[in-house]
């Protein structure tokens, strides 16, 4: 068996638990909300209308964007009302998800409720039935077909989108497909894919046992599926092996560097005697957010990225001042530690294929202003959103034909294969190298640097710290981007747990 | 011994008046057929006694007690409902359905058995399924769910007008047995003319929300009223038809 596939493997049952727990909390008070105002909406036409309306567009939010809106509303939430909220994690997730889950339970409900026969409700009324006692003895009867349809829908849609969990640090089988996408590490993605298959299957498999038996009254069958259920759940509840020991999370951005350093840092608090929980595939802002307000408790980020996007300062300093000025202001500002510099830079860099840059004679962004207009800029999911775009623009003139983004790995394709002409590469990266790329000076000094630093989130236990600190000056720039390369590359493809264990063999 | 006793009874629908002070004395084992048009009022009239329908203005008593300061279940417990469209619980056994009323009046006797002959069903239909029976016996259950409380009163709206006209003529023959066994009270709304001149004792005819005409099957047919001659007129040239051929 590959050790991709192990590690997927190894981690599937977890993710999976994890998974099972948060979509079924999610169905769970879907139900418990949805069914009241189904009931609601049936009853009264002056509900149903808004109601449906309501639960209609939240379902035309994209499920990533739902998810992620309730990160700033619970960070805000948490500020104003002073109470420890978790912005990060189960909660937005499980918000996000609740409602995802809401259309098809209400909609079934109310088509349920309105699909019995009038003549049965009359008869339920003349024979002097209260409203409570038609709802329990002949409206929910009747209608559980119906209202078990939509259940399933909602949990097979809920399950879906529970993968998104991941990009707000919630564990799911996500967290396979999203790293799995990064690195190019198909069978991870292939693993997350098929468990989450598996677990949507399965739960729909012993929904439709249970609405089989409604439909035809058959109770054991109902009672089957109920008591599988029961168990799945209760399985998944179980504390996960290796509990005990004090429980540090490291968070992760979205690509293969960060992966790589998130599990070097594991492997240390491992070796401390820690219990390790992952929360990769932040966003960058979000990240730093995580930290702050301790959802998370360690992760890398650069000093550029902190220096335009946190302090929001446009200037650049010397890496040293930089470092310096940060480390006072994040520790002033929200508490936050900066335990050190790793060693390397990982700055954003404009990068070329060889041939092509010396074809149009482009050595500094200077020249390459000259020829941006016939030229396409593949860019990051964020580069040109960040400041550092505006300095180079404003500093350099850069106006290029066309401007695409890419997630990283396939905007490295997109410079392969010609469909950009420049990228908003990362010198720690080690596809520069590999795929023959140039990158293009900046004498103007327009981006500031980028050296990767270790952050620890407010009042950090002082023992974690000291686990960490072997990591800090550890790493020079040729290693880091040996290590990203053998994640990378598509030959003798490593792991990032792989590719941690070479970069810091120690522990 | 007045049973129920309506009093200027109104409801408007709208700006059109659908009940327009109807006032009716009905005596106790009194069978009373209402009968009119499509729109006439007569299905508002029957579902005001029991509340399905509420009144604007005018007053309703049963056994002396006005039915607006009972509660609305306790006062439909003890009126027998039988409608058009049946109304049995598809979820339910026979004998479910039946007995659902003692139920939920806490009574909770078992009366499948009793109540099963009395509408002339075998016993073995006690654990079947409504879906299991013909319109017929469906209706034959209906009847037997709405005697189960043991009510004085029964309303009845178009009992047998989705059945066969040989079922439907056995039905009705069965029910008015019943009536004269239990010494029920039973208001009955019929578009039949015909079924309501052979069963009821008394017939009262609504036109546009107002009584026209009101009394025994035979004065009504020596009605002169141009409306009321109408209806007559249907069964009668039937039968005279009928007898020519």
């Amino acid at each position: 068996m590959s050790p991709a596939f192990a590690e997927a493997l190894a981690a599937l049952p977890d993710l999976a638990r994890s998974h099972l727990l948060l979509s079924g909390a999610a169905v769970g008070i879907g139900v418990i909300a949805g069914l009241p105002l189904a009931v609601w909406s049936a009853r009264s036409r002056r509900v149903r209308a808004p109601v449906l309306g309501l639960a209609g567009l939240i379902q035309t939010v994209p499920a990533l964007a739902l998810l992620a809106l309730f990160y700033p509303l619970l960070l805000i939430l948490g500020q104003r009302t002073g109470l420890a909220i978790p912005a990060l994690g189960f909660l937005p997730a499980l918000i996000a998800l609740s409602l995802y889950a809401l259309l098809p339970i209400v909609r079934n409900g109310v088509a349920a409720l309105q699909g019995i026969d009038p003549g049965v409700i009359e008869a339920a009324d003349g024979l002097g039935m209260t409203g409570r006692q038609r709802l329990r003895m002949i409206e929910l009867p009747l209608g559980a077909p119906v209202i078990l349809a939509g259940i399933r829908t909602a949990s097979v849609w809920t399950i879906g989108a529970a993968t998104l969990a991941t990009t707000v640090g919630q564990p799911s089988l996500g967290d396979l497909i999203f790293s799995g996408l990064q690195t190019e590490n198909w069978v991870r993605v292939l693993v997350g894919c098929a468990g989450a298959a598996a677990l949507a299957l399965g739960v729909d498999g012993l929904l439709a046992l249970i609405e089989a038996g409604l439909k035809r009254r058959r109770p054991w069958r109902v009672r089957l599926g109920l008591l599988a259920l029961v168990a799945a759940l209760g399985i998944a509840l179980l504390p996960s092996r290796g509990a005990g020991g004090e429980t540090v999370v490291i968070g992760a951005k979205n690509f293969s560097e960060q992966y790589i350093l998130a599990s070097a840092i594991e492997r240390r608090l491992q070796a401390a005697g820690y219990r390790i929980e992952r929360r990769d595939n932040l966003g960058s802002t979000v990240a730093y957010q995580a930290l702050a307000a301790g959802d998370i408790d360690v992760y890398v980020d650069y000093s550029g990225t902190l220096w335009t996007n946190i302090l929001q300062r446009s200037d650049t300093p010397s890496p040293e001042a930089m470092l310096a000025t940060l480390t006072g202001e994040l520790y002033r500002r929200d508490g936050v530690q900066l335990v050190g510099a790793l060693g390397f830079e990982n700055a954003y860099a404009l990068a070329m294929r060889r041939g092509r840059a010396e074809a149009l004679g482009v050595r500094t962004l200077g020249d390459l202003a000259r020829a941006a207009p016939r030229l396409q800029l593949g860019a990051d999911l964020e580069f040109l959103t960040r400041p550092e775009w505006r300095s180079v623009q404003s500093r350099y003139g850069l106006n290029f034909a066309c401007q695409r983004s890419y997630s990283p790995t396939f905007m490295y394709r997109a410079v392969e294969g010609g469909a950009a002409d420049v990228i908003t590469a990362f010198s720690s990266d080690g596809r520069i190298a590999a795929l023959d790329l140039v990158t293009i000076a900046d004498p103007r000094r327009a981006l500031p640097s980028y050296d990767a630093v270790l952050l620890a989130a407010p009042n950090t236990d002082p023992r974690i710290v000291a686990a960490l600190e072997p990591l800090v000056g550890a790493i020079s720039v040729e290693r880091m981007r040996a290590a990203n390369l053998m994640v990378d590359r598509d030959d003798d493809k490593r792991t990032p747990q792989e590719a941690a264990r070479w970069l810091d063999p120690a522990p | 011994m007045t049973a129920l006793s309506i009093d200027n009874l109104t409801k408007r629908h709208g700006g059109r008046a659908a009940l327009d002070g109807v006032s009716l004395a009905v005596e106790a084992r009194e069978f009373v057929a209402l009968v009119g048009p499509s729109g006439s009022g007569k299905t508002t009239l029957l579902k005001s006694i029991n509340r399905l329908v509420e009144p604007d203005e005018g007053t309703i008593s049963l056994d002396g007690a006005n039915v607006r300061e009972l509660r609305v279940a306790k006062l439909r417990h003890g009126i027998g409902y039988v409608i058009q469209s049946i109304g049995l619980f598809p979820h339910l056994t026979v004998a479910e359905n039946i007995n659902l009323v003692p139920r939920l009046t806490g009574a909770d006797e078992d009366r499948a058995a009793e109540l099963l002959e009395l509408v002339a069903l075998p016993p073995e239909f006690a654990r079947r399924y409504p879906r299991e029976l013909s319109g017929g016996q469906q209706q034959r259950v209906g009847v037997a769910r709405a005697l189960a409380a043991r009510p004085k009163l029964m309303l009845m709206d178009e009992p047998f007008g989705a059945l066969d006209p040989v079922t439907r003529d056995a039905l009705g023959r069965a029910y008015r047995a019943l009536h004269d066994q239990l010494g029920l009270t039973t208001i009955m709304v019929t578009h039949d003319i015909a079924e309501a001149l052979l069963l009821a004792d008394r017939i009262v005819v609504l036109i546009e929300g107002r009584i026209r005409a009101d009394g025994a099957p035979a004065a009504l047919l020596a009605s002169q009223d141009r409306d009321v001659r109408a209806m007559t007129d249907v069964p009668r040239r039937q039968a005279e038809r009928l007898a020519a051929l």
